[in-house]
């Protein structure tokens, strides 16, 4: 490598303490992820940066509240309001679902290939979502969907009490990607369940049942936590699949089908709402993404401890 | 009748058999080890006592009752796990209570327990740690502290110190062994290092590919092995080849050099070969000649300085010799390609069988 | 201790799949319905023939081209100086990484229209496609990272570097002829993985008025019956090929295999 940098040559010029201080904060070494650096910030920093801004806002640039306060309709925010419960069912009814089958294919005793298939599977599974997913479950539960017509001559009539285009439409077709997604992510925190854990807890005179009560599950618990976290954030965002199923217009609407919305038509005749709309969004993604985080840490902490 | 006793014990896995012919009784308060290479079965038979794994073949029982079929978590034993195996949710009291709150004592009676436990440890400030803040030494003893709790009949310890530093490990030991004398629990012991085992048991097992190769005190081990496997795991060893000159008398010829050994040999005629084993620190160099014993000739072929002790390597006509001898500043270590004669009293010589 | 498969186990692997396998049924079915009277792939060679279905779909194949190019060209260097340089700034990069979940894809359009409408990238349809493709890329960072990452991990980039110069290389022939080939499965891991969000992404490319395959799927449901179910299908046997290979090349090189998260 070249000579001495400036910073090397400080370091031994200075004294302990300081060299201490100084060493580390910066050194030419960080220009390397320049070009990664500002392709963040040009496609991802500043159009959020410029949606928060232009939040408070108005059209001549003046700061104000008035966008914000706009939200403060029952429409809008009955609207935030539908999709944050669409996002927990999808979120609770994937992670209780996907928990169990996690702890199917790892911890059941199952033959190897049944685990290799499922994990595959939801490798591909996590990745179907929007249009074609809308497809597949019109063609399964729609009002001419194999299934739909299947019960009918049964006589079990779907319709027209259930509809594909509603809120629980909606919640049984988001699981779909939310069950993969968790497995994903558990079958690995389930192996990573110690068999001595197991065996110790049985040792002391534990039953299975106080085994998973006072050990197992406290030990999953955040990553269980920090999935249904991410699984919310997924399903909070998800926009495809809800216009495939409801964006023809109609009563039932989620956040980000208004936020698309805005772009045809300013459907507000407001064009700061929009920009509110998408910010209200965004507080809600961070949240989620600070409670993600504060468990993933945690549980990051705890599995590292053992002899080994 | 002795405390804990496995008789005829066996396990067979689909593949292979792990162990057989397995036969030991252990009086109450005595300290057992298991020694032996990975995959002898040692540990195999410590998860049978706890039960983890059911023997094939064979009882156990502790204290006159049969425990064979008693799933493991109504045996009433302490078990401690090479990796420690400390729940990562709970506090360090709280690992050392689980055994007492899963069987439903009080909280009062817990806490006085657990609280008897941090001091016989000496970890009284780190009650309200948790596992992943402590080093492995400190984890290792509460993972100790935890099995003793309950009280158990029996306390197993695979390999616990395996995973520690070796000064850790030589300080660790002997805190293990004084805890198991102060408290008197019947103790087996696994492990690999035979140094390990020869410090601290009452007895050691030694085994070998799922079979038992001796009992005995450590010293009957060290001194006299008896099987060929069991010389060359404990201890160093010079193995030697040897024939047969005098079957009655006791002599061999090692490398046309003919030597006494402290026994006859029954049954071997002259020139059958026989395996000869030597400890390196029962050999010395005769400065005078003419001294007791037998003597040997070759030439130095290498020096390893190994601390307090010297390894000297003497070359015979064929095979080798080790001899150790201590490290004195004052008295210079043989010099390469020297010619030595070596010298070592016929009891030395352990005969040991083939396996 | 019995090694019995619980029966619970085989309940839930069984409800999930029956849940999981009967819409890619009926999707198929619906696709096979289009002669009436009869189960055949007509609906398939129908929309395979129609030209806006080529058009879609191979300008989708080629912005996944570019996508995966720009991606790849910008991590690998990235993340081989994170871990030889600068390995302080790791988590500074995950989070980056990790924006595309905090901001949706239907805000980040939003934010992108808005932020660029007066600079003239909003005027004219390259500027938007390249807008487009920089939002693609940004989403693929989170998996294409991770991915490399783990290679580079895996294959301790430092002590490789080291050896490498203590006999003479320079950075070109470092970083081509020694770190790319080690990393390679993980480039190509990333790669598929960002070619099946990029052929099936929709929320964006539709917001933008991009004529890519996922509109083309979403407009066809408009006008036909089981075309779009045929072409579901295709999609997901697509997809799954994507995972497929990844998984095939994975295990044939013995390089460490990572998971989505």
């Amino acid at each position: 490598m070249a000579g001495l940098t400036t910073i090397e040559v400080s370091k031994i010029a200075s004294p302990p303490n300081l060299r201490r201080r100084l060493t580390g904060w910066w050194s030419w070494n960080w220009l390397g992820i320049l070009p990664f650096v500002l392709f963040i910030i040009a496609f991802q920093l500043f159009p959020a940066l410029s949606i928060v801004i232009k939040t408070f806002q108005d059209l001549s640039g003046h700061f104000t509240l008035d966008n914000v306060n706009s939200l403060n309709t029952p429409l809008i925010l009955g609207t935030y309001w539908s999709s944050i419960k669409l996002a927990l069912f999808s979120a609770v009814g994937g992670a209780l679902i996907g928990f169990f089958l996690a702890w199917a294919i790892t911890l059941g005793h199952l033959p190897g290939w049944v685990r290799s298939a499922i994990l595959s599977f939801s490798g591909v599974a996590s990745n179907f979502g929007g249009v074609p997913l809308a497809f597949a479950f019109i063609a399964t539960i729609g009002q001419v969907g194999i299934l739909t017509v299947a019960l009918k001559s049964v006589g079990i009539f779907l319709y027209p009490d259930f509809k594909l285009y509603s809120f629980t439409g909606l919640v049984i077709v988001y699981i779909y990607f939310q069950i993969p997604l968790m497995v994903l992510i558990m079958a690995p925190a389930f192996e990573g369940l110690r068999k001595e854990w197991q065996e110790a807890s049985e040792n002391l005179g534990a039953s299975r049942y106080q085994y998973w009560r006072y050990v197992a599950l406290p030990i999953l618990l955040p990553s269980i936590a920090g999935t249904c976290a991410l699984l919310f954030g997924n399903a909070f965002g998800a926009q495809a699949t809800a216009y495939a199923l409801v964006g023809g217009g109609g009563q039932y609407t989620v956040i980000t089908l208004l936020v698309g919305s805005q772009f045809s038509s300013d459907t507000f005749n407001n064009p700061g709402i929009g920009n509110a709309l998408a910010f209200g969004m965004i507080v809600v993604m961070v949240i989620t993404i600070f409670i993600y985080s504060f468990f993933r840490r945690m549980s990051g902490r705890w599995l590292k401890v053992g002899g080994e | 009748m002795a405390f804990l006793e496995l008789t005829n014990i066996r396990k067979e896995f689909s593949a292979f058999t792990a162990v057989e012919d397995f036969n030991l009784k252990v009086d109450k308060g005595e300290f057992v080890s298991f020694l032996g290479p990975s995959g002898c079965g040692k540990t195999t038979t410590l998860r049978m006592i706890a039960g983890f794994e059911k023997p094939t073949n064979g009882q156990i029982t502790i204290d006159s009752s049969d425990i064979t079929s008693v799933p493991a978590n109504k045996r009433n034993i302490g078990m401690v796990f090479q990796s420690y195996a400390l729940f990562p949710n709970l506090s360090v009291a709280n690992n050392i209570g689980f055994g007492l709150k899963v069987r439903g004592e009080s909280a009062a009676v817990i806490k006085q327990r657990v609280s008897e436990m941090l001091d016989l440890i000496r970890m009284q400030e780190f009650a309200n740690r948790f596992p992943h803040q402590l080093s492995g030494g400190q984890q290792q003893r509460v993972a100790l502290a935890r099995a003793i709790a309950i009280r158990p009949q029996v306390l197993l310890m695979d390999e616990p110190l395996s995973a520690l530093d070796a000064k850790i490990r030589i300080a660790l030991r002997q805190e293990i062994r004084a805890i198991q004398r102060q408290l008197g629990i019947t103790t087996i012991y696994v492990t690999h290092d035979q140094e390990e085992a020869l410090s601290i048991s009452d007895r050691i097992v030694v085994m070998s590919r799922g079979r038992m190769e001796q009992i005995g005190t450590p010293l009957d081990i060290y001194n006299t092995p008896e099987t060929r496997f069991v010389a060359s795991f404990v201890g160093t060893l010079n193995l030697l080849d040897a024939k047969v000159v005098d079957a009655r008398g006791g002599r061999i010829k090692i490398d046309d050099q003919e030597i006494e050994i402290g026994q006859q040999l029954l049954g071997a005629q002259v020139g059958k070969g026989v395996s000869v084993a030597i400890r390196p620190e029962a050999i010395s160099i005769n400065g005078k000649s003419g001294g007791l014993g037998n003597h040997l000739n070759g030439a130095v072929d290498d020096v390893s300085f190994l601390g307090s002790v010297v390894r000297v390597r003497v070359r015979l006509e064929t095979q080798h010799i080790n001899f150790d001898t201590f490290n004195n500043p004052n008295l210079k270590p043989p010099a390469i390609g020297q010619a030595v004669s070596l010298n070592f009293m016929p009891e030395a010589c352990m005969v040991v069988r083939d396996e | 201790m019995p090694k019995r498969a619980s029966i619970w186990a085989w309940f839930w692997v069984a409800v999930v799949a029956i849940y999981f396998f009967v819409p890619l049924y009926a999707t198929f079915q619906y696709s096979l319905q289009a002669k009436r009277g009869t189960l055949g792939f007509t609906a398939y060679q129908n929309v395979l023939q129609t030209p806006e279905f080529a058009k879609s779909f191979t300008l989708s194949l080629q912005t996944a081209v570019i996508t995966i190019l720009v991606s790849t060209l910008l991590i690998v260097p990235t993340a081989y100086w994170v871990q030889l340089k600068i390995p302080r700034a790791r988590s500074l990069i995950e989070f980056f990484t990790l924006l595309p979940f905090v901001i949706p894809a239907v805000v980040l359009v939003f934010g992108l229209i808005r932020a660029y409408n007066g600079t003239g990238l909003t005027d004219s349809s390259n500027g938007i496609y390249t807008i487009m493709v920089g939002a693609y890329v940004t989403l693929s960072f989170p998996y294409v990272y991770r991915s490399v990452d783990n290679g580079l991990q895996s294959i301790k980039v430092r002590t490789l570097t080291e050896a490498a110069q203590s006999l003479g290389a320079g950075w070109f022939t470092i970083l081509f002829k020694v770190i790319f080939p080690n990393v390679f499965v993980s480039i190509i891991n990333g790669a598929f993985i960002t070619f099946a969000i990029v052929m099936g992404e929709f929320t964006i490319a539709s917001l933008l008025s991009q004529k890519t395959f996922g509109p083309y799927l979403y407009q066809l449901s408009s006008s036909k019956v089981y075309e779009p179910s045929a072409l579901s299908i295709l999609s997901l046997a697509l997809t799954w090929l994507c995972i497929a290979l990844i998984q095939l090349i994975g295990r044939r090189s013995g390089q460490s295999r990572t998971t989505v998260f």
